[in-house]
């Protein structure tokens, strides 16, 4: 817990790196299976007995492959995007004052717009059959600031009042309501900047 | 049968739920105040405070001093429900109740727009 009075470093939901392994593994794994499709498929048609069937089958997943592969190349590229850390400057609760504040490392210059988002949202896990889905559904979303200003968007802060008669953050084994702050720095030409941060909004006090 | 004292539905957080648990065939093993999630999502339980039963047939007294959190919400996906639970061998009384810091359920809003 952060002594009253010191600012909560957030971390973001996913780190750049991570967002590059998350491409990287799902996309070997893809692709290593459709790979062994593909290369039957190839061979048929070389050899003069073209299974068309399979051909046109296996043409959404080489889709999803191929998405899956820009996706890792995006994520790459992003890598050397300027890294935001974000402050608390209080414990957020419902109904009280949350006071935000963000800093870029490195060429924070190249971000054109910075957007800041505050958004909750549900958080549902449910079986499907033999696999595990989750859906998820936001109820609340706030800009926060919304600035082209170089000075703002390297260091900035702000603050919102907090719906008192809404949900606090709440976690179970399937269920979620979970609080966020989003950054969207847009790049010219270059993967922009989407880090989510996670806070934790306490209970508020009772009303009427 | 769970009766609540003065036929109360609503709490706020941290007040006292007062009640009776009637029963007449099998002892009473505890009395616990619980919430549970219904909706898209796989539900879940959670017991809160248990009250240990007296063995008896009979009735008894129970007192929950209710906490802040989670509150009673419905939203798209999920809904969360408190409720006090009387287990009396194999049979589980239930008495939903709401807690909320405004007094009602709350409704989550629908999906803003972009």
């Amino acid at each position: 817990m952060q002594p009253p009075g010191q600012p909560q470093i957030l971390k973001p939901t996913i780190s750049p790196w991570g967002k590059v392994l998350v491409f990287l593994v799902f996309g070997l794994i893809w692709n290593g299976i459709i790979s062994v499709f593909i290369v039957k498929a190839a061979k048929d048609w070389m050899n003069g007995r073209p299974e068309w069937f399979l051909m046109i089958f296996l043409i959404p997943f080489v889709l999803v492959g191929i998405v899956v592969i820009l996706a890792f190349l995006h994520s790459l590229l992003a890598l050397a995007n300027p890294r935001p850390t974000v402050a608390l400057g209080n414990q957020p609760a419902l109904g009280e004052v949350l006071r935000v504040g963000w800093m870029f490392a490195g060429s924070a210059h190249r971000i054109g717009t910075l957007v800041v988002t505050l958004e909750a949202k549900e958080e549902a896990k449910y079986r499907h059959g033999t696999s595990t889905s989750t859906d998820s559904s936001v109820f609340y979303r706030q800009e926060l600031c919304h600035t082209t200003d170089p000075h703002q968007i390297r260091e900035g802060r702000t603050e919102i009042q907090l719906p008192p008669d809404l949900v606090p953050s709440f976690s179970s084994k399937n269920n979620k309501v979970i609080w966020l702050v989003r950054l969207h720095g847009a790049i010219a030409g270059w993967p922009d900047v989407n880090d989510d941060f996670v806070i934790d909004v306490k209970p508020g006090r009772n009303i009427g | 049968m769970i009766l609540i004292d003065e036929n109360r539905v609503t709490f706020r957080p941290g007040e006292l739920l007062r009640g009776e648990v009637r029963w007449q065939e099998q002892a009473l093993t505890e009395i616990r105040l619980i919430w549970y999630t219904s909706g898209k999502g796989t539900t879940d339980t959670q017991v809160v405070q248990t009250i240990p039963g007296s063995g008896t047939i009979g009735s008894c007294r129970f007192e929950f001093r209710l906490p802040d959190s989670p509150p009673s919400f419905s939203g798209r996906l999920i809904s969360l429900h408190w409720a006090v639970e009387a287990v009396s061998g194999s049979q589980t009384m239930r008495h939903e109740i709401t807690l909320s810091p405004t007094g009602r359920e709350i409704l989550l809003p629908e999906p803003p727009k972009k």
